[in-house]
């Protein structure tokens, strides 16, 4: 294939006037021996002692090479005041097939002038072979290269053939020769029958070179996934799709301007095209049967065991924290926590989990730890079991069980009840399972009356009964002081109660026919009442000076009028008795006894 | 001698109430335990038909009822439970649990905290428990002047400081009290008994809506015009429903 650059020439150079320029035209290779995939740095130099300006396409055929390039490069140089100006076109070319193979001669028409390189003649030899994935999937067609040759994606699984739960690699790698655009995932594979796991899945595309069957390709890791087939059998790995843009394909090879330009979309055509994986089988065995241990719980991989607990002297009723660490590489969710046992009198909570993943050499894996508190309930020595662990190593085919150390606990002392709250507790909180109302109230043998107490009449009349007794108490103890300390008063307050007290014992005399003794004390009764009220001396007192006192006192007439008709019906009946009838004794009792009554109200 | 005879009547009357009430009483125990809650309710309700005003006989009727479904009439009861026994523990919890299942969210005012824990304090005592300091305060300060009154001896400084302190501490318990009565005689309440009852801004069906209560929410009752009552919420809403969809605690 002949390929020209087709550079932008300008008019023709004022120089062409002048004194013809001294040109040298030559062509060189980094290399002469190279792979087949191997890039040949093919560089056409032109050195001028005048300043070329515009220089037009040399002219080469490279049919036997794909072509990148050319890169351009002017350099000016000045040695003993001459000036050589230098440009550089270079191509890296890559061998379309083995052998030996001529590159050039290049030609070059400037000013008038043919210029001409020599012929290059490279010895092109098979390049190692490290990658096999794509199969008879590709063929060498060294003359017309197919898209299929160029670009594909590779899936790869690293087992075949594996166990149930043993970690499958694959690996989706796509290959290309073009400069690709607008890269992504159009298609994601399903792992039906796997639990899977990603390793790794790309944002963009990091490409490193590698060389398949000889050809150099830019390959880029798409995904990485581990999968945990969940049963044995046959099964199919999806298919991953990608769509990217790459440039159109021609039906004959552009000239050397365009390849130049091919790697800029701005300037280039382009097509999208969907890049499909190759489907994968994989075989999956079940676990074997025989030498199953009992305290096998799925896990399969390589796994390490650890067990250790802290602290192993305590006071009895002191948590001890038992942990235990199973770590390696496998599917981590199949690694259950192993059964502990411990002996009589030591209480055992159910444990904690703490997970951390980790891939490691593209394995998946990581670890599990189990924490478990033991509190022994009594002192002396506990021992705490080896703990055991069993799973499946798949790439010997059999069983391993690992086993801690023993451990012993020394706890001292004993405890009645060990107190749960804050340890076991704290792990697994108690939850209400139900809600409900709160149950009735038992049978009584009487039901209250439920009067609040200050709605009881009782209340408020002890309440009142404290101020009334207290003013009562008060009354009475000023009261009896005042009797005490105040003569006439005491005598005023007796006075009445003497009085009655005589006029009483009249009546024994009235009844007796005691008329003499009967008149002295109803004179007596009266006397002394006036007397005592108005604290006078009872002797000093007749009939004259107490109607006259009592005139003064303001008393009516007719009560002073009354006082004198009895104390003289008095004086008469003591001196001169038989004149006294009873109807008299009586109407002077009556007298008396209504003196007193009224007088109280006036003295 | 008519006033003893009336109040010997009386007390025969009410002790055979009491015997009556709590026969009935026992006996919706029994049918409650049995699980026959309508047999145990109207047992219960013969019991507070005698007048016996008892909280476990209100807490246990409110019990029946929320076991038939009648939240609103459970929770009535147990209010009227909480009136007597202020500070039972199964009466609030029933209290609580009823406000969980009804529809209405219990409605809280937006008082600061500080403000609710006043009032918490405020209303903490029961009655029974003010008349108790009130009572007691009171009789201290009798004893002291009593003594003052009827010793010879002379009394100094520290008779004076605890006469001083009790009449304090008396006088305090009534104002309290007082207040608190007083309080209690403006804020009557009630409880929704219907299913759903809307509140409306006047006492007439054609009125606005103003909001919509549902079974067993309490509601503060201000007025009644004719068959229309003025309600009013927590949150300060207020409205007029129809006085035979509440029921006064």
């Amino acid at each position: 294939m002949k390929l020209i650059l087709s550079l932008v020439i300008g008019a023709l150079a004022v120089h062409g006037a002048m004194a013809a320029p001294n040109i040298q035209f030559e062509a060189s290779v980094d290399r002469t021996r190279v792979g087949q995939t191997d890039p040949i740095r093919f560089t056409l130099s032109i050195v001028s002692n005048e300043n070329i300006g515009h220089l037009p396409a040399p002219e080469i055929s490279l049919k036997d090479f794909y072509v990148e390039g050319p890169s351009v490069s002017t350099r000016v140089d000045m040695i003993n005041f001459n000036t050589s100006f230098t440009r550089e076109l270079v191509y890296v070319l890559y061998a379309k097939r083995t052998g030996k193979i001529k590159i050039g001669p290049a030609r070059l028409e400037l000013g008038g002038e043919n210029y001409q390189t020599k012929a290059i003649e490279i010895e092109v030899v098979k390049s190692s072979n490290r990658r096999s994935s794509k199969g008879n999937a590709r063929t060498d067609k060294v003359d017309e290269p197919s898209l299929e040759d160029a670009l594909f994606v590779s899936a790869q699984v690293d087992y075949k053939r594996a166990y149930v739960g043993q970690q499958i690699t694959v690996e989706y790698d796509l290959f290309y020769r073009f400069r690709l655009h607008n890269v992504g995932f159009k298609e994601i594979p399903t792992f039906a029958g796997f639990w899977v796991k990603d390793l790794f899945v790309a944002q963009q595309l990091n490409s490193h070179r590698e060389v398949v069957e000889g050809v150099t390709f830019n390959v880029a890791p798409l995904r990485r996934v581990a999968l945990y087939p969940t049963s044995a059998g046959t099964y199919d790995i999806g298919v991953l799709a990608i769509s990217c843009d790459i440039p159109k394909q021609r039906g004959r090879r552009g000239s050397l301007v365009d390849e130049f330009f091919s790697g800029d979309p701005f300037f280039s055509r382009s097509q999208s095209v969907i890049v499909r994986s190759e489907e994968l089988e994989v075989e999956v065995l079940p676990l074997p049967e025989k030498d199953r241990p009992q305290e096998f719980t799925g896990a399969v991989g390589r796994f390490q065991l650890r067990a250790e607990a802290q602290p192993t002297h305590v006071p009895a009723g002191d948590p001890v924290t038992l942990q235990v660490i199973v770590e390696g590489q496998g599917n981590l969710a199949a690694v259950q926590a192993p059964k502990i046992q411990v002996g009589a009198g030591v209480k055992l909570y159910d444990p904690t989990l703490e997970e951390e993943e980790k891939i490691v050499d593209g394995l998946y894996g990581g670890r599990r730890l189990f924490e478990y508190i033991l509190i022994p309930e009594e002192g002396g020595m506990m021992e705490i079991t080896p703990v055991r662990f069993v799973y499946f190593d798949p790439y010997e085919s059999r069983y391993q069980t690992l086993e801690s150390e023993p451990i012993i606990i020394r706890s001292e002392g004993t405890v009645g009840e060990v107190v749960v709250e804050g340890y076991g507790l704290s792990r697994k909180d108690i939850e209400a399972v139900g809600q409900d109302i709160r149950y009735i109230k038992p049978d009584v043998e009487e039901l209250g009356m439920g009067v609040l107490v200050h709605r009881s009449f009782l209340f408020w009349m002890l309440q009142g009964t404290m101020p009334v007794v207290f003013f009562a108490l008060l009354i009475l103890q000023r009261h009896q002081r005042r009797l005490k300390g105040d003569i006439a008063y005491a005598r005023q307050r007796r006075a009445k109660g003497e009085a009655a007290k005589r006029l009483a014992h009249a009546d024994e005399l009235l009844a007796a026919g005691e008329v003499v003794a009967f008149h002295a004390e109803v004179q007596s009764a009266v006397l002394e009442f006036l007397s005592d009220r108005l604290n006078l001396a009872a002797a000093g007192l007749t009939r004259e000076t107490s109607a006259e006192i009592l005139e003064g006192r303001g008393v009516d007439a007719e009560t002073v009028e009354s006082l004198r008709d009895l104390l003289t019906r008095c004086d008469f009946a003591r001196f001169a008795p038989t004149e006294s009838s009873p109807a008299d004794m009586a109407e002077a009792r009556r007298l008396a006894g209504e003196l007193v009554e009224g007088l109280e109200s006036w003295i | 001698m008519r006033a003893l005879t009336f109040c010997l009547l009386l007390s025969a009357q009410i002790l055979g109430a009491q015997s009556v009430a709590t026969g009935q009483y026992n006996g919706g125990n029994a049918f409650y335990r049995e699980g026959d809650f309508e047999a145990a309710r109207r047992s219960y309700l013969e019991a507070v038909a005698t007048g016996i005003e008892d909280a476990r006989l209100y807490y246990n009727l409110g019990n029946a009822c929320f076991k038939l479904s009648r939240l609103g009439e459970a929770v009535l009861w147990y209010e009227r439970a909480r009136r007597l026994a202020p500070h039972d523990e199964d009466v609030e919890a029933n209290l609580h649990f009823a406000n969980l299942v009804k529809k209405d969210r219990e409605i809280q005012g937006e008082e600061g905290s500080l403000v609710e824990f006043i009032v918490a304090v405020y209303f903490w005592p029961s009655y029974d428990r003010l008349s108790l300091f009130f009572a007691c305060g009171f009789f201290a300060v009798f004893v002291l002047a009593l003594m003052r009154l009827l010793s010879r001896s002379k009394f100094g400084t520290g008779w004076l400081v605890a006469i001083l302190l009790c009449s304090g501490l008396s006088l305090s318990a009534a104002v309290w009290f007082g207040t608190r009565l007083y309080a209690r005689s403006g804020t009557d309440e009630a409880i929704v008994m219907v299913d759903e009852v809307f509140a409306r801004y006047g006492p007439d069906e054609g009125q606005t809506e103003v909001f919509v209560v549902h079974e067993g929410t309490k509601v503060r009752l201000e007025r009644q015009e004719e068959a229309w009552v003025l309600v009013w919420l927590a949150n300060g809403l207020g409205g007029w429903v129809l006085a035979e969809s509440i029921e006064r605690i």
